[in-house]
C-alpha cells in the first residue's frame, strides 16, 4: 500500500510539473503576442503624431510667407514696421537675433483647432533684403516638428512693359489709343519692332488693353497679359506720386544730382537747373565721356516750346546725349500734362549703353546689356554720395537704379535709342523709331502711369525697335520702402 | 474524473495568468507613451470650427481679412461689369459726339490745306526731310479742340466721368476728360505727327473719325 501511494505521488509531482510548464509557456506565448501587437500600435501612433505635427508646420511656415508678403507690399514702411504692426503682430525674437540677421516670432493659433505653431522669420538687416527664412515649429502630443523654407523678395511684376492705367477697351493701334492708357505696339513689315519677356517675364503686364500688330520675336498670346484693372491680377498704381505704393521719390534722386561735387552743370553739381546749360553739358558728352551718376534736368515748357531746344537734334549734340547712371527729367511750372504736353528727343540716346556689335533682332539671345554702368569717375557714383544730411536714405551697393525717369510731362523719342535699366514715369511714353538705318534698343523694363505707344512703320529696312526685359535692372530697385517687390518661394528644406 | 479536472484548471488558469500578464504590460506601455493624437481635423476645418471661437485674436483678425477680401472682390466685380457696359458703348458715343463738329473740321482741313501741302514739299527738299508744322507752330497741337471746345471736360458728362449713378460714362471711361485732347483743351494736330511735317506726311483725313 505504501508502495502504491508513492508511485501515486510521483506521478501526481510529475504531472504538476508538466502543467506548470505548460502554464509558464502559454502565459509567455500570450503576452509576447500581445507586446507584438500594442507594439505595432505605439509605432503607428507616433508616426501619424510625426506627420501631423509636420502638416502643422508646414502650415505655419506657409502662413508665415503669408504673413511676410503682407510686410513687404504694404508699402510707405520697411518690412520690420510691417511685421511688427501688421494685422498679425510679429515680435522681435531677441535670443536668435544676430549682428546680422533679425528674428521675428509669433505664435500661430488660427486656422488651427487646439494646436499652436511658433513662426519665425529671420531677415537680413539690409534696405532691400532680397531673401529671408522662415520656420515653423509645431509640437503635437509630445511629438516636435519644424518646417523651413527660403523666400526671395524680388520685383512683383515682371514683364518688359509694364502700364498701370486702367486704359480702357479699344482695340486699334493709333497714338490716340495709347494715349487713353493702353499700351500700343504699332510695327511694320519692314522694320523690326521687339517686345521680349524672355522665359521669367512677360512682354507686356497692363490694367488696360495691349494692341499690338506685329512682335518680330512672336511670343505667345500668353506673353501679353491685359485688362487686369479690376481683376485680382491687377497691378498696383505705382506711378502716381505720394501713395503708399509710389515706386520712386524723385526728390531722393535731385537730392543726390544736387550734392553730387564736380559736376557739369553751372553749379558744379549734377543737377542742371536751366535748359541751355544740359544742352552745352550733352553736346560735350561722348560715349567715352559721358556724363555719370544722378543726371536731373529741370525742363519748363517755355524750354519746351523753345525752337532752339526742341527737337532736340543730332545737330546739337553731334556724339548724342551720353548718360551713365540715371537720367532724370524734372518738367517744372505749369503747363505740363501726363500724355500730349512732350519733348521731343531725335539725337542719339545712350544711357548706360550695351555694345551692340552681334545684335540679332530676332535673336533675344543676342540683346546685351549696359547695366550695372561702371563709374570712370566713381565720386559720382549714386552710392558714394552722402544725401543723408538732406534726410533721404542714401542709395547703397546692392540699389538698382533707373535708368531714366521723368515726371508729370511726356519725353518722346524718335532717334536712336541705347539704354540699359529701368524707365519710369508717372505719364505717358512714347518711343517713335523715326529714320531709318536707326536703333531704338532698351534692356531692362518701362513702368508708366498713362500708357504707351511704341511705334517703328519705317519703311526703310534696318530700322530696328527692341524692348526687351532684364531681370537684374529691378530685383533690387531702389523703390521707396518695398514698393514693386514680393514674396516668392525659393525652396523648402 | 478528478485526474482530469486539476490539470484543466490548471490550464484555464495558465491562460488568464497569460491574458492578465498581457493585459498589464500594454497597459505599462500606454502609460510610457504620450496619449494619442487628439486631432486629425485638416486646416480648414479646423478653421471652421475655430470660426466660433470668438476669443481668439488671431481668428478674429483672420476672419476680418476674409471679410476685407470679400468686400474688396465685391467691389471689383461691379468696376469690372461697369466698364464693360461702357466699353460696349464706347464707340458710338464718341461717333455721336464727333458727328456734330464734321462741318467745322472740313472747314480746318480746307483752310489750311494748302499750307500742310506747302510744308511736305519743303519737307521733301529739307536736309532732314522734315519741317516744323506751319499750322501749329510745331507745337504738335491745335490751341483749340473741337470735341470739347477747349474745356478740356467730356462733353459727354460734363467732366463727372458717370452717366448715372452706377454707370461709367462711356465717351471718356470715366476720368471725366474730352476724348480728343485727353483734357488739355487742344487736340492733337491733324496736319502733322507730333509738330514736324515730313515729306511722305499722311494727308490728313477728310472726316473726323474715332481712332
Amino acid at each position: 500500500m505504501t508502495i502504491t501511494r508513492s508511485e501515486k505521488s510521483a506521478q501526481n509531482g510529475t504531472a504538476m510539473i508538466i502543467l506548470c510548464l505548460v502554464l509558464v509557456t502559454t502565459a509567455i506565448v500570450i503576452a509576447g503576442a500581445m507586446r507584438l501587437v500594442t507594439g505595432e500600435t505605439g509605432l503607428t501612433n507616433r508616426r501619424a503624431k510625426v506627420v501631423t505635427a509636420m502638416d502643422f508646420a508646414q502650415g505655419g511656415a506657409v502662413i508665415g510667407c503669408a504673413d511676410l508678403n503682407s510686410a513687404v507690399t504694404n508699402g510707405g514702411k520697411t518690412i520690420s514696421y510691417n511685421l511688427i504692426h501688421g494685422t498679425y503682430p510679429y515680435s522681435t525674437n531677441s535670443g536668435l537675433t544676430t549682428g546680422g540677421i533679425t528674428v521675428f516670432t509669433r505664435t500661430i493659433t488660427a486656422p488651427f483647432t487646439n494646436q499652436s505653431v511658433i513662426a519665425n522669420i529671420y531677415l537680413t538687416n539690409a534696405s532691400s533684403p532680397q531673401n529671408a527664412k522662415i520656420t515653423a515649429t509645431a509640437t503635437v502630443n509630445g511629438v516636435t516638428q519644424t518646417a523651413t523654407v527660403h523666400v526671395k523678395i524680388s520685383w512683383a511684376y515682371p514683364a518688359a512693359i509694364i502700364s498701370v492705367n486702367p486704359g480702357t477697351t479699344e482695340t486699334g493701334v493709333s497714338k490716340g489709343v495709347a494715349q487713353d492708357g493702353n499700351v500700343v505696339i504699332n510695327g511694320d513689315k519692314t522694320g523690326p519692332i521687339v517686345v521680349d519677356g524672355g522665359t521669367a517675364a512677360r512682354a507686356v503686364l497692363a490694367n488696360g488693353r495691349v494692341n499690338w500688330n506685329t512682335n518680330y520675336v512672336n511670343p505667345p498670346v500668353s506673353a501679353y497679359s491685359m485688362s487686369n484693372y479690376g481683376t485680382a491680377s491687377e497691378i498696383p498704381d505705382y506711378t502716381t506720386q505720394g501713395t503708399s505704393n509710389t515706386l520712386f521719390d524723385i526728390n531722393r534722386f535731385l537730392a543726390v544730382a544736387d550734392a553730387t561735387t564736380n559736376g557739369p552743370s553751372p553749379g558744379h553739381n549734377n543737377h542742371f537747373t536751366n535748359f541751355a546749360s544740359f544742352v552745352t553739358a550733352a553736346s560735350n558728352s561722348s560715349a567715352a565721356s559721358p556724363l555719370e551718376g544722378v543726371i536731373a534736368v529741370d525742363v519748363t515748357t517755355t524750354d519746351a516750346n523753345n525752337k532752339s531746344y526742341f527737337p532736340f537734334t543730332p545737330t546739337m549734340a553731334p556724339h548724342g546725349i551720353n548718360i551713365k547712371g540715371t537720367l532724370l527729367f524734372n518738367f517744372l511750372g505749369s503747363g505740363w500734362n501726363p500724355t500730349t504736353e512732350k519733348i521731343i528727343v531725335t539725337a542719339d540716346f545712350n544711357v548706360n549703353a550695351a555694345n551692340l556689335t552681334g545684335l540679332n533682332p530676332t535673336n533675344p539671345a543676342t540683346y546685351p546689356t549696359g547695366y550695372p554702368p561702371v563709374y570712370n569717375d566713381n565720386r559720382k557714383n549714386p552710392t558714394n554720395i552722402n544725401i543723408s544730411g538732406k534726410g533721404y536714405q542714401n542709395f547703397n551697393s546692392d540699389d538698382d537704379l533707373p535708368a531714366i525717369i521723368y515726371t508729370i510731362g511726356v519725353l518722346d523719342m524718335h532717334g536712336d535709342a541705347n539704354i540699359s535699366g529701368v524707365m519710369y514715369t508717372p505719364s505717358y511714353m512714347e518711343i517713335e523709331n523715326k529714320s531709318g538705318s536707326q536703333t531704338q534698343y532698351i534692356k531692362g523694363a518701362l513702368i508708366m502711369g498713362y500708357g504707351i505707344y511704341y511705334e517703328n512703320v519705317n519703311q526703310k529696312p534696318g530700322s530696328t525697335s527692341i524692348i526687351s526685359f532684364d531681370q537684374n535692372t529691378l530685383d533690387s530697385l531702389s523703390t521707396i520702402g518695398t514698393a514693386g517687390k514680393q514674396v516668392t518661394v525659393s525652396y523648402w528644406e | 474524473m478528478k485526474h482530469w479536472k486539476r490539470p484543466l484548471q490548471i490550464i484555464v488558469g495558465a491562460i488568464t495568468t497569460g491574458i492578465v500578464i498581457g493585459l498589464a504590460v500594454q497597459t505599462a506601455m500606454h502609460a510610457s507613451a504620450p496619449p494619442s493624437v487628439s486631432t486629425n481635423a485638416t486646416p480648414v476645418e479646423s478653421f471652421n470650427a475655430a470660426s466660433s471661437d470668438q476669443q481668439d485674436p488671431n481668428v478674429l483678425a483672420m476672419e476680418r481679412d476674409i471679410q476685407a477680401q470679400e468686400r474688396a472682390n465685391a467691389e471689383k466685380e461691379k468696376v469690372r461689369a461697369r466698364r464693360a457696359a461702357a466699353g460696349a458703348k464706347l464707340v458710338q458715343s464718341r461717333k455721336n459726339i464727333l458727328f456734330f463738329k464734321q462741318s467745322q473740321w472740313s472747314a480746318l482741313i480746307t483752310t489750311n490745306f494748302s499750307i500742310f501741302e506747302a510744308s511736305r514739299k519743303s519737307a521733301a527738299s529739307a536736309a532732314d526731310r522734315w519741317v516744323r508744322c506751319q499750322i501749329c507752330d510745331g507745337r504738335g497741337q491745335m490751341n483749340f479742340c473741337l470735341a470739347c471746345g477747349n474745356s478740356g471736360t467730356c462733353s459727354a458728362c460734363g467732366g463727372t466721368g458717370q452717366m448715372s449713378s452706377d454707370q461709367m460714362c462711356p465717351a471718356c471711361f470715366g476720368t471725366g476728360k474730352c476724348f480728343l485732347c485727353t483734357g488739355s483743351g487742344m487736340m492733337a494736330c491733324p496736319f502733322c505727327d507730333d509738330g514736324l511735317v515730313t515729306a511722305n506726311q499722311p494727308y490728313p483725313p477728310q472726316t473726323l473719325t474715332v481712332q
